[in-house]
């Protein structure tokens, strides 16, 4: 995929019909597919009940209907659907993906690492205020709210839905920095209009198909990403200093992990834990009755389920480097271990010495997988 | 009681380090008997979960000894090792766990000496820096 | 047909006796190694680190040794070590030689002695240690050097009533009565490679070495310098133990001194020394506050990467030049700092005073040459060095004795690797037909299959005499190894490592059933390829055992403190039986390989090497891009001494072009390689006279990259703007025209370094210097009256061409020096082409008008480099030249297994350079075509499919190209014959999908488990 860079590029103003900027965003990819463009989309698509959203691969026009990919839920990262549909080999037809800003960046770190293909996909961006938990979506939903237009309203009103999950209040990147095609809202009237920005040389293709002119800039626009951005940097900062504070040090530390109960659901919830079974519940990791009791015996007492810290901290040293911060890791946790403030700020920390952002850009390569003989000289010396 | 006697877990690579190693033997240079040497091939094939695991079962320090960088065996493995050193005590610095309980050195077959004192040095920085804190918490 | 031996005698152990026997053992042949002195590793075993990577020379070395050190153990079983002896006489002729050698006795049995050093608390007498250059003393009871645990007895100075060693010796390893002994031995071929000497300082009295105690010589400053050394690495002056902040280094010290008799020649190895010691010390721990000044009279930089290190000294590490001649060297009698007199290149007098004064001595043929080389029957050359033949470096005046390293000339660590795989390549054709006639391969019992067996741990404790039970209590580690799990048998012996030991530990393990073994006891790298054997006798795998390591890192370095040392005694036994528990048997890969070899290049190097490895017996095919072979040698005509350029050329040509095994492809490409070593595929495009080209496919099991290099066409000084302006290689061919203008010249100039040592360019093209003088004396030698200037930076007529740099200027070819800031200006005024240079010794322009301009242009390697870079997966090097895998010591290997390299396309060289590397690139590749099958590691690393999710961060990681991501499955497939077993990519897999074998991850995290 050729991208040109940041999204704040130039765009096509788009009319929203009927006030419905869902329905809007829906026919457009309707006449997507209609024009042959995509040969489908992925798309999160509300259950019967509507408590929940599940991804949709659609190829039918008419099924886009009941899609919603405004709905501010996440029960799955969509990266990981696509790394499940492109592992094996590309995309045989030009499949379009509606994705938000954290989806795209874990895909870019899926693509470096080679569990995903972009290849004749069309990545298809668009502006996240934040989503809910599984949980207060549902509960919202049983209320008989409809949570996506209540965050939308709230936003407008100067206000973000309280129930936010914590990585959508700490996030500093509401609009896809990637996309062959970004579809924007931040900073305009979203009920009467969206902009709809060509990220790619194949983005602007598909714009000049649909006849558009993306040449207009939109000042407002990034005058409100900016603010929304700077907002939770602040934000972003205070959770880390406070987390800091928290969690500091061995006893600290091992007392948030203490009721973990192994279950793994972080990493499989983890866009970025790719491994086909974790190198933490392998047969490294099975030992004999003797070991256990030996373990017991170094201080008389044993915590079980063992290494349950250990695992955490791996997993950390595999994928701190890489984390976008999405805090799916959290909302799969069924002890409630606030994961996201802690891996955020150590990816912050790690990334840092690398000047990696995770999900900027296909060239950068994973710290992990490269290594310079003139960097890090200090290390080593007293 | 005498004074606080700090464990540390060294992982020397096989040519240069671990050679080191031998040569402050043979030379008979006295040092701290604290260190738990573990010979491996290469630094670069140190894995940050051995250094994890030493410091959750109590070691006070873990010390990586490597070939001085552009001397590598294997051309490169110690370029590696002071990579993922580095990302596991940014880690560790992040969550405020003491990091300089764990060092990395260049240490070469001839450095004997080097190595006697890096060994010394690391024993009473770990001493002044106390327990490692580990030791006490059974919920790990 | 006359008897062949398949055996080789090289006499020297230094690092070129070392290369030669382990290059013939590889490939075959029985190897007799001797040296005089009581230890192998010569002059390099001395240095404290290398120019110009800084390689701990011990780290490079120790590898080597090992492969040396363990003759009578698994591969290296071919190598006979005859150390402390001498050559007593040399019989018969090529092929079948008989050489009586005569071993000294040690009076220590090596095998007995633990290196206690109980005996040197003894020993009455002292004399200047030979290792440490007289900055220490050493006993008539010594160690020849501290890699080496067992001790020897210097008789010539031991009290013959004394007798006390004896007393105290635990393992009664001294026998005072031992004698000399005599062996015979029939080899096919003799290589000679004894090494050098430095010159006797006190030849030169004018620098009061031997007078003055802070006169030291450049080895004498390596030990000052070295960790290991008597200072333990401090930059301290031996008058008074204090830092030297300031030191001189003199330079051609005995070298291109045409005052003493017979060294007028280049020892070619100081600049670089000099500036490697003034670098180290600059960057020692006190390094900036020292001054370092180095006294030279040209700076020569000749090798790969050397101007660039000059440089680094120059502008990065402070390090002055200065271009002047030291007359004396004067000591102040109160301070004992020493003051130099100098004339400065602007002709004033000064002085300056230093705290040291490091003097670069002359290298001198080693003593003993004479001697030796008259049992040999061969011949010296003018400078008592032995004679090498131009066209074949490594032939001497005899045939089956071969010569290698600085014994045939000044040389360092790199061209004497290189010569000594040469002169390997050499015996190795001549005994082509009797290969593997005479090694052996040990036969062991049948291995018990014991990997799916519970472990049954045997331990067995060494008290090592007093080594280790002098500090730890022995029988309370025997205790503790007896309560750990899987521990069934535990055994404390005085000696493991003595034979009836041994014997005994292999009845225990058939008696215990034991399946996995633990010996307590010394460093792993004297004793696991002992103990290995022992298990591998006793039919178990070789890696079923696990060293604890209680002397060297615990009973030698805890003599105080033996209560907390018995506890970690105890604690690394513990962690040896934790692994032990787990450890499998090892074993190597095999793959077969094509006995063929392909050479890329059909110039000097290219077609040396396939001579060579078609005449030790293998098909070669020979691809060349041009129409014709030849390379550069079609060009040249002449060399400085001399000799004949085309015959040579005609000569190899034809030899390559009727070669029963070489098939020559001219006018051909490489497309693609592919495969790996022992099997490749190439595919190229071939267009043989004019034909529109055709894909030709071959297969072959090594490559020889012999692509070359070329004379740059400049871009400066009017180059191609007048007729008069030539380079080097189109005034050779004008001077070789029959009646050339050349008679009827008046005035020519030659600029040296055009398009060298520069910005562009930072190297030095070592052949340029050569060239002119080369072709200045050709010129005078067609026309006496013409006026010749050579227009210079440093002239770099290394090694014995300093002569004819001399015999240029007693001609009265003129050279006139220039400052790499100011450089020549060439104008052409009104039809006068003229030359204008500044000379930095008048400090005035000179104006020259000339007829004829000669521009020594830099040697700049072929733009096709970077894409057969790319093609091979081999790297380039900033100037574009191929880089090599090491480049000390393995200077023709990539670290691609199975790419060799050779010739120009590795550097600038002269004609004799190339020939060796081409021999010695064909010897390497001759190590791997000479076995039907190549083994690989057996500590390699191992993919579990099933856990590998393709991500491919190992492959990245891989220096050896080894991990492919496979195309269909998605999954890590490690080629085990490329794979040296780092590990580096089994801890970058975050999945656990690769482990190290020997070193897997449960294997260390259950020691550390076991260490806390």
């Amino acid at each position: 995929m050729d991208v040109k860079g940041a999204a704040m590029a130039r765009g096509v103003l788009m009319r929203v019909k009927n006030r419905n900027l869902r329905q809007s965003i829906n026919s457009l990819l309707a006449d997507l597919l209609n024009k042959g463009l995509l040969e489908a989309v992925l798309v999160p698509q509300p259950v019967s009940s509507k408590e929940s959203v599940v991804q949709t691969l659609v190829t039918e026009p008419e099924k886009l209907e009941g899609a919603n990919v405004l709905a501010p839920v996440l029960p799955v990262s969509s990266a990981q659907i696509v790394s499940h549909i492109t592992r094996l080999g590309a995309s045989p037809k030009p499949l379009g993906l509606v994705m938000r800003s954290c989806e795209i960046r874990a895909l870019i770190e899926l693509v470096k690492l080679k569990q995903a293909s972009l290849d004749n996909l069309v990545t298809i961006g668009i502006d996240c205020l934040g989503t809910y938990s599984v949980r207060d979506y549902a509960d919202m939903v049983s209320r008989k709210e409809d949570p996506t237009h209540s965050l939308l309203e709230g936003v407008k009103e100067g206000e973000e839905g309280s129930y936010l999950r914590p990585a959508c209040r700490v996030c500093e990147h509401s609009v896809p920095a990637f996309g062959d095609l970004t579809v924007g809202f931040i900073g305009l009237e979203w009920e009467e209009k969206f902009i709809l920005e060509a990220g790619s040389q194949r983005g602007e293709e598909i714009l000049a198909a649909l006849h558009l002119d993306s040449s207009q800039s939109f000042p407002q626009r990034e005058k409100a990403i900016s603010q929304l951005t700077q907002e939770r940097t602040n934000k972003r900062d205070e959770l880390f200093s406070r987390t800091r504070k928290e969690i500091s040090g061995w006893e600290n530390l091992s007392s948030v992990f203490a009721t973990c109960i192994n279950c793994h659901n972080c990493m499989t919830a983890c866009p970025l834990c790719y491994c086909k079974e974790c190198f933490f519940s392998s047969s490294t990791f099975e030992f004999e009755p003797s070991k256990y009791l030996q373990l017991a015996d170094r201080k008389g007492i044993l915590k079980m389920p063992t290494d349950t810290l250990l695992f955490h901290l791996g997993r950390m040293n595999h994928m701190a480097v890489c984390c976008v911060g999405c805090g799916l890791c959290e909302q799969a946790c069924p002890s409630n271990i606030a994961l996201l403030k802690i891996f955020k700020m150590v990816g912050h920390q790690v990334q840092g010495v690398f000047k990696y952002v995770p999900g900027r850009s296909l060239e950068e390569e994973i710290p992990l997988a490269v290594f310079k003989e003139d960097e890090l000289e200090k290390v080593g010396e007293e | 009681m005498g004074q606080f006697e700090p464990k540390i877990v060294g992982f020397l690579c096989n040519w240069c380090s671990y050679a080191g190693a031998d040569l402050a033997g043979t030379s008979r240079m006295q040092y701290p008997p604290n260190i738990r040497p573990i010979r491996v091939m290469c630094s670069g094939s140190v894995d940050s979960a051995y250094i994890l695991r030493a410091l959750l079962a109590g070691a006070d320090g873990v010390l990586v000894g490597g070939c001085h960088p552009g001397d590598c065996h294997y051309v490169s493995g110690n370029y590696k090792a002071r990579r993922r050193i580095t990302i596991l005590k940014e880690i560790m610095k992040a969550l405020g766990l003491e990091d300089e309980r764990v060092r990395i050195r260049w240490i070469s077959a001839s450095e004997g000496k080097r190595y006697a004192d890096t060994v010394s040095r690391m024993t009473s920085d770990m001493r002044e820096l106390g327990p490692n804190p580990v030791a006490r918490l059974w919920w790990t | 047909m006359a008897k062949k031996v398949g055996a080789v005698m090289v006499i020297g152990g230094g690092i070129g006796g070392i290369q030669a026997s382990l290059d013939l053992a590889d490939s075959g042949f029985k190897v007799y190694l001797v040296d005089r002195k009581p230890d192998i590793g010569g002059a390099m075993s001395q240095l404290d680190k290398t120019f110009p990577t800084h390689d701990c020379r011990l780290c490079i070395l120790s590898p080597k040794l090992k492969g040396c050190l363990r003759f009578g153990l698994g591969q290296y079983s071919n190598i006979e070590l005859l150390s402390y002896a001498d050559i007593e006489k040399v019989e018969g002729k090529a092929g079948d030689f008989k050489v009586t050698v005569k071993k000294l006795p040690r009076y220590v049995i090596t095998e007995k002695c633990t290196g206690c050093g109980e005996c040197l608390k003894v020993c009455p007498v002292e004399v200047p240690s030979e290792f440490e250059q007289g900055l220490v003393k050493r006993k008539a009871i010594y160690r020849p050097n501290p890699q080496i645990l067992s001790f020897v007895i210097d008789k010539s100075i031991c009290p013959s009533d004394c007798r006390e060693c004896s007393k105290v010796c635990k393992p009664n390893a001294i026998v005072h009565e031992m004698q000399e002994e005599k062996v015979e031995v029939n080899v096919g071929a003799i290589i000679l490679s004894s090494g050098f000497d430095t010159l006797n300082p006190h030849l030169k009295k004018e620098y009061g070495w031997g007078i003055f105690p802070n006169v030291i010589t450049g080895l004498q400053f390596e030990r000052v310098m070295s960790g290991t050394g008597p200072y333990q690495g401090q930059m301290l002056r031996p008058s008074d133990k204090k830092p030297a902040r300031k030191i001189a280094w003199i330079q051609c010290v005995g070298s291109r001194d045409l005052k003493l008799d017979g060294r007028s020649y280049c020892s070619s190895v100081c600049c670089m020394h000099a500036t490697k010691e003034a670098i180290i010390a600059k960057e020692g721990t006190s390094g900036s506050n020292i001054t370092c000044h180095i006294y030279f009279m040209d700076m020569r930089c000749f090798g790969k990467d050397f101007d660039r290190y000059y440089e680094r000294a120059r502008k990065k590490c402070g390090v002055e030049y200065r271009r002047s001649r030291v007359a004396a060297v004067k000591e102040d009698p109160q301070t004992s700092n020493l003051r130099i007199r100098y004339e400065s290149e602007e002709g004033e007098l000064k002085e300056e005073e230093y705290d040291l004064v490091v003097l670069s001595l002359a290298l001198d043929p080693p003593s003993g040459t004479q001697e030796v080389v008259q049992k040999l029957g061969i011949e010296l050359n003018d400078y008592g060095f032995a004679r090498a033949d131009l066209f074949s470096p490594v032939q001497t005046s005899k045939k089956g004795i071969y010569v290698c390293g600085a014994v045939s000339g000044p040389k360092d660590i790199p061209e004497t690797v290189v010569q000594a795989s040469g002169a390997a390549a050499m015996a190795s054709s001549l005994l082509s037909e009797v290969r593997g006639k005479l090694t052996e391969k040990k036969h062991y019992p049948p291995e018990v299959d014991v990997s799916d067996e519970e472990p049954r741990i045997g331990v067995f404790v060494c008290r090592c005499g007093m080594n280790i039970g002098g500090t730890v209590d022995v029988p309370r580690v025997v205790e503790l190894a007896g309560s750990l799990p899987a521990v069934v048998y535990v055994e404390e012996n005085l000696q493991t490592c003595s034979q009836g030991t041994q014997e005994k530990m292999k009845e225990a393990i058939r008696k215990h059933q034991l399946n996995r073994v633990v010996v307590a006891c010394g460093t792993v790298r004297t004793h696991e390829p002992l103990f290995q054997e022992t298990v591998r006798e006793a039919g178990l795998n070789p890696h079923l055992l696990e060293i604890a390591n209680i002397r060297e890192e615990c009973s030698w370095v805890h003599m105080r403190e033996p209560e907390r040392a018995t506890q970690k005694a105890q604690e690394l036994v513990r962690m040896a039986v934790a692994k032990a528990a787990l450890i499998q048997p090892l074993f190597a890969m095999h793959s077969s390989v094509i006995q063929r070899a392909l050479i890329i290049g059909g110039g000097l190097a290219g077609m040396v090497s396939a001579l060579s490895v078609a005449d030790q017996g293998f098909e070669v095919h020979v691809v060349e891009r041009e129409k014709n072979l030849g390379g550069n040698l079609k060009n040249m005509h002449y060399t400085l001494e001399g000799k004949d350029i085309s015959n040579f050329r005609d000569s190899l040509t034809t030899q390559v072009q009727k070669h029963p095994r070489i098939r020559v492809y001219k006018g051909a490409e490489i497309q693609n390689v592919g495969g790996y070593v022992g099997s490749y595929t190439t595919t190229m495009s071939q267009a043989d006279d004019g034909s529109s080209p055709r894909a030709v496919s071959l297969e072959h099991g090594v490559i020889i990259l012999a692509t070359g290099a070329q004379e740059m066409k400049p871009q400066e000084y009017l180059y191609g703007e007048d007729e008069r302006i030539l380079t080097q290689l189109e005034l050779e061919d004008m001077l070789t025209q029959p009646g050339a203008g050349i008679k009827k010249t008046k005035t020519v100039v030659m600029i040296q370094c055009v398009g060298s040592r520069d910005k562009d360019r930072p190297y030095c093209s070592r052949v340029c210097c050569s060239d002119a003088v080369k072709n200045a004396l050709k010129i005078r030698e067609l026309n006496s009256g013409a006026n010749i200037f050579i227009l210079y930076r440093d002239m770099t007529t290394y090694g014995f061409k300093e002569s004819f740099y001399q015999e240029a200027r007693s001609k009265g070819i003129v050279f006139v020096r220039y400052d790499e800031y100011k450089k020549p200006e060439v104008k052409l005024k009104d039809g006068v082409l003229q030359v204008e240079v500044t000379d930095p010794i008048i400090q005035r322009p000179l104006l020259f008008s000339v007829d004829l301009l000669v521009l020594s242009c830099a040697i700049v390697p072929p733009k096709d480099s970077p894409r057969l870079a790319e093609i091979l997966k081999v790297p380039v090097n900033e100037d574009g030249f191929f880089l090599e895998a090491h480049v000390k010591l393995r200077p023709v290997d990539f670290s691609r297994r199975g790419i060799f390299l050779a010739g120009m396309a590795h550097g600038p060289k002269l004609i004799d350079e190339t020939v060796a590397q081409a021999q010695a690139a064909a010897e390497k590749a001759c190590t791997i075509l000479s076995q039907p099958e190549i083994e690989s590691e057996t500590i390699i690393v191992q993919t579990n499919e099933r856990q590998c999710r393709g991500c491919g961060i190992c492959a990245s990681v891989c220096p050896y190209e080894a991990i492919e991501i496979d195309e269909e499955t998605k999954k890590a497939r490690v080629i085990e014959i490329l794979c040296q077993g780092c590990g580096s990519c089994s801890v970058a897999c975050p999945s656990g999908a690769l482990q190290q074998a020997g070193f897997t991850r449960k294997e260390l995290l259950f020691m550390v488990d076991a260490a806390v």
